[in-house]
């Protein structure tokens, strides 16, 4: 076994006799971007879930209340925090599996980066300011959306010309999961905007759908946002760094193929099933349930792909860092997408859907798998771009891993005790046929529960703190990683 | 044909070319002859360590 890997190896090196100049800065940068993003994300999560426990923390403030600050929340962690994880997993991935620099060199890379920051400022400053088009997940206003596109064509540009100039003659599969986030998030992006701005230079906008078209456009957009960005794109983060952590391939290549496309083929569809029972036809909302069980199928397709590329190496789960929560995020991948089209069908629908239950489903698959891939992926890359032997510390990361762990626990079980509560009390008749509960009194039952809910928050800020602790010290104070000598290499 | 039967007869073409592609794509991909190939492509991120 290790003779074959070495002559494989030694083949590889007689066949790429240069070594092909990576754009690693880019990179970098993209690592610090995600760390702090992330931690403010997480922050403002905290900081609107206690004004849900206590509405004083508010402060009366028009800038600093929850509707504010909540899709301040959203868009820090989805799109600042996982839209720079992916930034620096695209750039890496498509550079080492294709054996060549980026296109553009790091002009391009550079453009995006900086283009794409400037795009999370303009958004945040516009929620706190009270700027927004109203839209989930969409809230920026049109200016803003205009600005993404530029820096999302260019994005698009420098990753797929990377590939056309690649040395490695196959695409491997991560790259397709990437390109299938990038290309859909640039459809979604333009699809879910088409706006007509009020006057040339106001903020304000509306778009030009109107009614239960406007609503189903942008659910569409809402659904496939989860099943490109946060799925399709960290699915390719998977696919490369749990093989490299493991330094075995992936369990079934062959299946990550089906894996791909059945994916790519049934979540465009899913979308309807959040529009269960509202004004949009019944055969959509039947035919978005459907997909969204079918989805079912390359769901677990990929999380066993992802968990068998470990048989055989399991006890490396108790030494390797990044690797324990790459693999922990594809076992809360799979349990959020069986709740997902569990929560889809209809009659499970009625009971969840606008309570907290839908609420913890988000966290445990935002949490849960794309923080904690994420936080994998770091752990593996800043030792490696800084040149550095190791982590700082491999004590930190235990302790972050079960912080953060034991803070998502908490979070989901409140969620769902809270959530089931909330549905059941909207639906409880009494013998005349009356509503048993008023609306404050769902209010005042959930208040526990959110106080629990901020706890297990917090907890998940506290671990991502140690992380940043952790991951500074490895760069600033960490062992150089030594020299490989060329005698080894040859050998 | 009216605009009406135009629309489902795409529908269903539709369908139809959906389901055999994916019918195709997985017999493609677990084709016995191609399992070496496969293999192959797996072990591009491993091949190198930079």
């Amino acid at each position: 076994m290790a003779a074959t890997a070495a002559t494989m190896d030694g083949a590889f090196r007689a066949q790429a006799h240069a070594t092909p100049a990576y754009n690693d800065d880019v990179v970098k940068a993209a690592c610090i971007a995600t760390a702090f993003w992330g931690c403010v994300g997480f922050l403002v999560g905290v900081v609107i879930a206690s004004q849900l426990a206590w509405p004083v923390m508010n402060l009366g403030l028009e800038w600093t209340s929850f509707g504010r600050l909540r899709p301040l929340h959203t868009s820090a962690v989805i799109f600042a925090f996982g839209g720079n994880a992916m930034l620096a997993a695209s750039f890496y991935i498509v550079q080492r599996t294709c054996r060549t620099g980026l296109f553009m060199g790091s002009a391009g890379a550079w453009f995006v980066f900086w283009g794409y920051q400037l795009f999370i400022v303009m958004a945040a400053l516009g929620y706190v300011l009270g700027i927004t088009s109203g839209k989930e997940y969409a809230e920026p206003e049109w200016f803003v959306d205009l600005w993404l596109t530029i820096v999302w064509v260019v994005y698009l540009v420098v990753y797929a010309g990377t590939l056309m100039k690649r040395e490695e003659p196959h695409i491997y599969v991560a790259n397709w999961f990437i390109l299938a986030f990038i290309i859909t998030v640039a459809m979604l992006h333009i699809g879910n905007n088409i706006q007509v701005p009020v006057s040339l230079f106001g903020w304000k906008s509306y778009t030009v759908p109107a009614g239960v078209q406007d609503a189903m456009i942008q659910w569409w957009y809402g659904h496939n946002a989860v099943g490109f960005f946060l799925t399709a794109g960290f699915l390719g983060m998977m696919y490369y760094f749990i093989p490299k952590a493991a330094g075995r391939p992936v369990y079934s290549y062959r299946l990550s193929i089906v894996h791909f496309w059945a994916l790519v083929f049934l979540y465009i569809w899913a979308g309807p099933h959040h529009l269960h029972y509202t004004a949009l036809p019944d055969w959509a909302q039947t035919l978005g349930m459907t997909f969204s069980i079918m989805l079912w199928m390359p769901s677990w397709g990929g999380m066993i792909n992802g968990l068998m590329t470990l048989a055989g190496a399991w006890d490396k789960l108790r030494t390797d860092a990044s690797l324990r929560f790459s693999v922990t995020a594809v076992a809360f991948y799979g349990m959020s997408t069986f709740e997902g089209p569990m929560m889809s069908i209809k009659a499970v629908n009625a009971l969840s859907h606008y309570t907290d239950w839908t609420i913890g489903h988000v966290h445990s698959g935002a949490m849960g798998w794309v923080g904690f891939v994420s936080f994998g992926m770091l752990y593996y890359l800043v030792p490696k771009l800084w040149g550095r032997a190791g982590l700082y510390s491999a004590k930190l990361v235990a302790w972050h891993f079960w912080i953060s762990t034991l803070g998502i626990v908490l979070y989901i079980t409140a969620m769902w005790v809270s959530g089931i509560m909330q549905g059941l009390m909207w639906r409880a008749y009494d013998e005349y046929g009356f509503l048993q509960y008023a609306f404050v009194e769902t209010v005042a039952a959930m208040h526990p529960f959110y106080v629990i809910r901020t706890l297990g928050g917090l907890l998940y800020l506290v671990g991502a703190l140690i992380m940043v602790v952790n991951l500074v010290k490895t760069v600033t104070s960490g062992e150089p990683e030594r020299a490989v000598a060329p005698a080894a290499a040859a050998a | 044909m009216s605009n009406q039967e135009i629309m489902t007869l795409l529908g269903t073409a539709q369908t139809v070319w959906l389901v055999v592609f994916f019918a195709g794509l997985v017999a493609w991909a677990f084709w016995p002859s191609r399992r070496a190939e496969m293999d192959d492509h797996s072990r591009i991120p491993l091949r190198d360590d930079r």
